[in-house]
Order: structure tokens, then C-alpha cells, then sequence
């Protein structure tokens, strides 16, 4: 194993690459500091600390330099990009028109789309293998040739393999996928883009964003009973509705963000592309160290643990907020408050992730609007909640 | 990972035993790859799902399936009753024997396993040691993959007397724009993953009819893509009205490759969703909004669109519309949002465009052409 090292650093997310991150993570959240006079945010930290060294090169005068939510442009350079089966063909077709021989920066594709349901996983996989194959041959060799890590159909989903493989705290990813944000579970900036954008970034180019607002989501207090982490983002996203969190970064911090898992953590930050928003955020702790340990990247955790204050908000805005909900608006440009020991389960729909209601009023709901009652198929899994924990829990209520 | 792991620790046998199909350790039904040949064309049915997706015909290609999401832990209960009228915090469900018990609230789950993760089969690839002798192959008469052809730079004109291939009302999504489910095959083939265009979309003027619009060279209604194939062969461009958060949803950029390469011009829309913007732009269509959100009911059926005085592009400026109405002329004004650098992508025709030639002119002055 150790001696092809050198070589799988490439497309892999290792501890070389992450203290390069922390490096640079360090030095501009240091130099932002100098004009902007007030504590930073998470999301700030990592912005920042992922901004292309053209900002600091051209003149500016100094206040130029305090970047404006929903005005500037800033161009930023990715750690990682993520591409899946269905999207990622034409990734690498706009790769291949680009004439480059290797991609720039460490990228991985997934095959996990083209499969479909019909009977049962194997069967179903085996048929995929069959009809897909000359879609996964193309995927497969373009990878190998353009030092690209292939994840062959069965794999499992893009969103959960990336958690448990590439994802790291204080990261910055793009992925042609847009639940790509699971990755902020583990306290990455994780963003959906067009195929196009991540060619351009697979072939050296910064990555260009409208510099985001912030969504303040300050939790307190513990799930209990039926209430799982998806009713906080099911609860969050009937509140924004679907174009509520547009050109924003949902920062989510507090003392009940703690008592989360850090799969419950990516389940809330994968659905946050409901409301349209850029990415979510976690700040980093003990159940991300945790996650991390046990998935074998414990040197990852070591690095983190050793950074805590650059993958974590300042403490003074929690305690300013606290003291008074006003100061806020310093920070974030809206603040939501849930406390999640009196959160109650939502449900939410038909045809809309935002038309919600708690359990408690859903058969009123239901009789209001003539739905039928009967249920035709249950399915769970899936990218936002496919986690041990969701499992374990399933299966409790099953027994 | 999770999916070895369950089956070592029981989590997979327990649903199994209340009659839990296993599918694929894939995305399948949360994307539209779900084949449900039980169910009858049209018939309205529920289903719940721990997904994060339900706009219509998401699943399983059915716009008539209604889909609602909760937790796992809900999803489970809901399927043990089997209506959606359950409380499973306040009421009973009845035993095969008959007695009636309440289901107990599921106790805190581990997320670490107490015997750790079990590692899957090995599927993993690594990038090939000798790149240069790696071969990509596109089979010529494939239907699946095709290589691109870069799409035409601007050529500097205003675009005058423009039709309207669809003006869509409410809700337009990237699955709207551009659906998956069995679409999914051609998101390698261009031409062939346009015959899909717009498919979803409500059409303003003929509100029953989804995915269907007035050709306006011969008064027929058809398809979207039919009629976009249609102006696309006579050289004709086109234009695309939409509503209010006009391409929500995924990132895929299909939804801006396809119109593009049918001969889009513009989409103009009364406001849109973030990735879906820098799509459209980065495809070199030109994205732009109304100034007033409601001159979007003063666009006509049979109106023929210009947009003037395009070489004064620049950051923030307005843009002026001319509306050819059949009985009289009108004039709105529309806004952009772009930047100096994404001007340079409409000029181009596409970001794609400058990269290729920044990547040729580099190769150039590195003298490795």
C-alpha cells in the first residue's frame, strides 16, 4: 500500500493537502482581520480562506477589501470536486473540449444515478452494468486517463462515499450535484455546480461566486423522542420556502448543534438545497472527531482538532446573540431560532419541500385538502438520510 | 459502507422482516428511477419517502403521485399504518390478533457502530499510472455519448423579431427544463437529450397543455423540442419567458445546453434560481429578468421579441425589449446580472469557448503546438 502513496495523493483527500488548506486558511483569515474590526464568522473563515490570490494582489483600497454579501464577486479555489454518472459525462465532455491532460486539483466521479429501481439491488445493479456500459466505460477511462478516482456503479451514493472518503472540516468543494451541501455535516463548504463550473475548476480556473449572505439557524436544547435531525431542516425549509436561502449560506451554530450527529449534521445540510441555498454549515466538534475516527481518518482528526478555532465561528458571536437577539444582524442576515426539545416531527409536501406542517396537524391538513389517506409505498434512503444512525433508528420502529 | 454495515448488525434484516424490498446502493427512486408498472397510468397515489425532492413526477415519472417527506423514523411508521393520517405520537395501530398498541418513539441510535464500519466490496479505480496510453472511446453511432461541437460566438447583431418558443407559467424547475427519469440515458448525447426540452413546463397561453406550444411557422401545437428542432433548422433563434424562481432546483446545466443548442437566445423570466443562472450564462444565453415583474403579462402568444443595443452590455446597465405585438408595438425594460467577465462568455458564446482558446494560446506560447 505504501508505496503507491505518492501516487493515489492526486485524487485523494490526504493530510498533506488539508495542511496546506489550514495553512492558507490561517494567513488570509489573519490578513482579513486587519480590515474587517469584528469577529468572523464560520462560513466567513472559509471564504476567505479560499479566496484566489488574485484579491490580494490588485489594488484596493482598503475598504475594498471588506467584502459585501449579495455585491462583490470573489473568486475562490476549491479543494475537491465531485462528480457523479449522469452529470458528470458532460463534465468531462467540456473537460475533453478544454485539451488538458490531468485534472488540476483532486476530483472524483460516482456512478450511482443511472441505476434503476425495479426489482431488487442486485438484479437492479447487474442490469445497470448491462444497459449502462458503455456510459460507464467512457466514465471510467477518461478517469484513469485524466487522473480522475472512479467509484464503479454499487459504490453507493455520491453525497454518503464523499462524507465517508473525501469530505474534511474547513474544505471547500464544488460538486455537479445539488446535494452536494451534505458535505457540510463534516464542516466543508460544499456547493452545487453546473457541469461547465467544475470543468473550468478541473482545469486549474478559480471558481467565481457572488460572495454569499449568511442564514444564522441557532439551535438550543436536544432531539428527543420521534424528532430527528431531518425535522430540523424539514421545519427550517417550510419557514424559507424553496427560494428563501437563494444566494446565501445557511451557518447553523449553538449548544444544540453539538448534541447532533455528524450524519444528522449532513442530512440537514443536504437538504438546504431546497431552499436554494449556496451551501450549510456546521462548526466543527466533537461528533464530527468522532465521525472522523471511526472512518479511518484519524490523522484528519488530529489535523482538525489542532485547528478548532479556524473550523469553528468566533465565540463572541454566539455569546453577543445570546445576550441579545438584535446582535445578530452584525453577522447574519437573518437569524432562526429553534429549540429542538420542543421541535415536533414535520412532514412535508405533496410536490413541494416547503409545504410543511408538524405531525400534530397533519390529518387536519389532510382533510382540508382531500388527500388521499391511503399510502401506496414507503421508501427511506437516499442521499439525505441514509446514515447508520437513520437505519438503526428505522429499524427500531420496525421491531 | 452503511449497506454492509446494517447487514452485519441487523438494522437490514428488522425491515426486511416487515416486508422491506432492498434496492441498489443507488440514487433509484429519489431521481425518477423508479419503474412502477403496477401502478395505472394517471392514478393518484401517495407515497412517503425520507427523501429531500417531491416536486411532480420526481419518483417515478407520475405527476398524479404525491410525495411526502418526513424522517426515516416517521417513513417507517407511516408504512406500518399505512395512512397518511397517522400520529404515530398519539395513536394506536391494531395487531394481527387484534390488540391495538402504540408504536414506542424510536430510542437514540448509535452513530458509530459499536463494532465499526464494515468496508464494502472494493469498487474503487484509481487514475492509470501511464495516462498518455489510456484510450477514451465514443462509438461513433453511439446514442448515449457524443462528443460537443463548441457553440457559435456572438456575432455582434441585436437579435430582432425573435419568436416565442414558450412563455411557462409558475413553478419551472431544472426537472421541468429538462426531466430525468428515462432521460437519464442521453446526458452524454446533446441532440438526443433535447427531444426533452422544457417537457415539464406549464404553458402559459394553454395552461392544459404541459410541455406544449404554438409553433409559430405554421399555427401547429406540438412538443417544445419539436418546435425548437424546427426553427433550429431554418436558422431561427428563440426566446424563453418564464416566472419567478425560474429554473429551481439541480444544477444540471443540460437545462441551459439543451435550449442553447436548439437555438435559444434569451431567457427572460421575472426572476431565477442561483446555479440555473450561471448556467444559462456560462451556455452563452443571454439571462435576464424583468424590470417589472409585471410586464411579464404584456408578453403576447404571437409577439415577436427584439433585444436592442446588445453591444452596450455592461455591468448593471438595462436592457431595452421591444415587444412586436401582432396589433401594435411596446417597449419594457429588462435588467442582468452580469459581470465584466461573464459579458466575455456572451461574446464568446460560451465560457467554454475562452477556455479552450486561453488552454490553445498557452499551448502556443509554451511552444507545445
Amino acid at each position: 500500500m505504501s508505496n503507491i502513496v505518492q501516487k493515489i495523493e492526486a485524487e485523494n483527500t490526504t493530510t498533506n493537502l488539508i495542511g496546506r488548506v489550514y495553512q492558507k486558511l490561517q494567513n488570509n483569515i489573519l490578513k482579513y482581520r486587519k480590515v474587517i474590526d469584528r469577529p468572523l464568522t464560520l462560513s466567513e473563515k472559509i471564504l476567505i480562506g479560499h479566496l484566489d490570490k488574485s484579491f490580494y494582489s490588485s489594488s484596493h483600497g482598503d475598504n475594498d477589501l471588506v467584502l459585501q454579501p449579495s455585491k462583490d464577486y470573489v473568486l475562490l479555489n476549491p479543494d475537491r470536486v465531485a462528480l457523479q454518472d449522469v452529470t458528470g459525462q458532460m463534465t468531462i465532455l467540456q473537460f475533453i473540449q478544454a485539451g488538458l491532460k490531468r485534472t488540476a486539483i483532486p476530483t472524483t466521479v460516482h456512478c450511482d444515478h443511472l441505476i434503476q429501481a425495479r426489482v431488487e439491488g442486485k438484479s437492479d445493479t447487474k442490469a445497470a452494468l448491462y444497459e449502462n456500459n458503455e456510459v460507464y466505460k467512457f466514465l471510467e477511462s477518461a478517469s484513469r486517463k485524466y487522473g480522475i478516482g472512479f467509484w464503479r456503479p454499487g459504490s453507493g451514493i455520491i453525497h454518503q462515499v464523499v462524507l465517508e472518503n473525501y469530505a474534511f472540516p474547513g474544505g471547500l468543494m464544488i460538486g455537479t450535484d445539488s446535494h452536494t451541501p451534505n458535505a457540510g455535516g463534516l464542516g466543508m463548504l460544499a456547493m452545487g455546480v453546473g457541469g461547465l463550473d467544475a470543468a473550468e475548476v478541473m482545469a486549474g480556473l478559480p471558481w467565481e461566486i457572488l460572495y454569499p449572505k449568511r442564514i444564522g439557524v441557532y439551535l438550543k436544547g436536544k432531539l428527543n423522542g420521534w424528532t430527528a435531525p431531518k425535522d430540523i431542516i424539514l421545519y427550517v425549509t417550510s419557514k424559507l420556502t424553496v427560494s428563501g436561502g437563494t444566494n446565501a449560506i445557511v451557518e447553523y451554530f449553538g449548544p444544540g448543534a453539538k448534541t447532533i450527529s455528524c450524519t444528522g449534521k449532513a442530512t440537514i445540510t443536504n437538504m438546504g438545497a431546497e431552499i436554494g441555498a449556496t451551501c450549510s454549515v456546521f462548526p466543527y466538534d466533537n461528533a464530527m472527531e468522532t465521525y472522523l475516527r471511526s472512518t479511518k481518518r484519524g490523522s484528519i482528526a488530529d489535523l482538525a482538532d489542532k485547528y478548532r478555532n479556524l473550523l469553528t465561528p468566533d465565540s463572541e458571536i454566539e455569546q453577543e446573540i445570546e445576550e441579545n437577539r438584535d446582535n445578530a444582524i452584525k453577522y447574519f442576515d437573518q437569524l432562526i431560532e429553534i429549540n429542538l426539545s420542543e421541535l415536533e416531527p414535520y412532514i412535508v409536501g405533496p410536490h413541494s419541500p416547503d409545504l410543511g406542517r408538524p405531525i400534530s396537524k397533519m390529518a387536519e391538513d389532510l382533510r382540508n385538502n382531500n388527500y388521499i389517506d391511503a399510502i401506496s409505498v414507503s421508501l427511506i434512503g437516499s442521499c439525505t438520510n441514509s446514515s447508520y444512525e437513520d437505519m438503526s433508528r428505522a429499524a427500531d420502529v420496525a421491531k | 459502507m452503511i449497506r454492509a454495515t446494517i447487514e452485519r448488525d441487523g438494522q437490514m434484516q428488522l425491515l426486511k422482516d416487515i416486508g422491506a424490498n432492498v434496492l441498489a446502493n443507488a440514487c433509484g427512486p429519489c431521481i425518477g428511477q423508479w419503474n412502477r408498472p403496477e401502478l395505472k397510468r394517471g392514478e393518484p397515489n401517495i407515497i412517503v419517502t425520507s427523501y429531500n425532492r417531491n416536486f411532480p413526477g420526481r419518483n417515478d415519472g407520475r405527476r398524479e403521485t404525491m410525495n411526502f417527506i418526513g424522517s426515516p423514523e416517521l417513513v417507517i411508521a407511516f408504512a406500518l399504518a399505512g395512512r397518511l393520517s397517522f400520529n404515530p405520537l398519539k395513536d394506536t395501530l391494531v395487531a394481527n390478533d387484534g390488540t391495538k398498541f402504540k408504536l414506542n418513539p424510536p430510542k437514540t441510535a448509535p452513530e458509530i457502530p459499536e463494532n465499526g464500519f464494515e468496508d464494502s466490496m472494493d469498487t474503487y479505480v484509481a487514475p492509470a499510472d501511464d495516462p498518455d496510453s489510456v484510450k477514451i472511446i465514443i462509438n461513433k453511432d453511439s446514442n448515449r455519448l457524443q462528443l460537443l461541437e463548441p457553440f457559435t460566438k456572438w456575432n455582434g447583431k441585436d437579435f430582432e423579431n425573435l419568436p416565442i418558443l414558450a412563455k411557462v407559467k409558475g413553478k419551472c424547475t431544472t426537472d421541468h427544463i429538462s426531466p430525468a427519469g428515462p432521460w437519464l440515458m442521453y446526458r452524454g448525447h446533446l441532440d438526443k437529450l433535447s427531444d426533452n426540452l422544457l417537457l415539464g413546463a406549464v404553458n402559459a397561453y394553454h395552461e392544459g397543455k404541459i410541455g406544449m406550444g404554438k409553433d409559430m411557422l405554421n399555427s401547429k401545437i406540438e412538443s417544445f423540442a419539436h418546435i425548437a428542432r424546427e426553427y433550429k433548422e431554418k436558422g431561427l433563434k428563440w426566446i424563453i419567458i418564464g416566472d419567478e424562481n425560474y429554473g429551481e432546483g439541480s444544477s444540471r446545466e443540460h437545462a441551459a445546453m439543451t435550449p442553447r443548442y436548439l437555438g435559444c437566445a434569451a431567457v427572460i423570466v421575472k426572476s431565477f434560481a442561483r446555479i440555473h443562472e450561471t448556467n444559462l450564462k456560462k451556455q452563452g444565453i443571454l439571462a435576464l429578468t424583468f424590470s417589472n415583474p409585471l410586464d411579464y403579462d404584456k408578453i403576447m402568444e404571437d409577439d415577436r421579441i427584439s433585444l436592442v443595443n446588445l453591444d452596450e452590455l455592461k455591468p448593471n446597465s438595462s436592457i431595452k425589449c421591444i415587444l412586436n405585438h401582432t396589433n401594435g408595438v411596446e417597449t419594457i425594460t429588462l435588467n442582468h446580472s452580469y459581470n465584466e467577465s461573464q459579458i466575455e462568455w456572451f461574446r464568446a458564446g460560451s465560457a467554454l469557448n475562452i477556455l479552450r482558446s486561453n488552454e490553445e494560446k498557452g499551448a502556443v506560447d509554451k511552444g507545445t503546438k
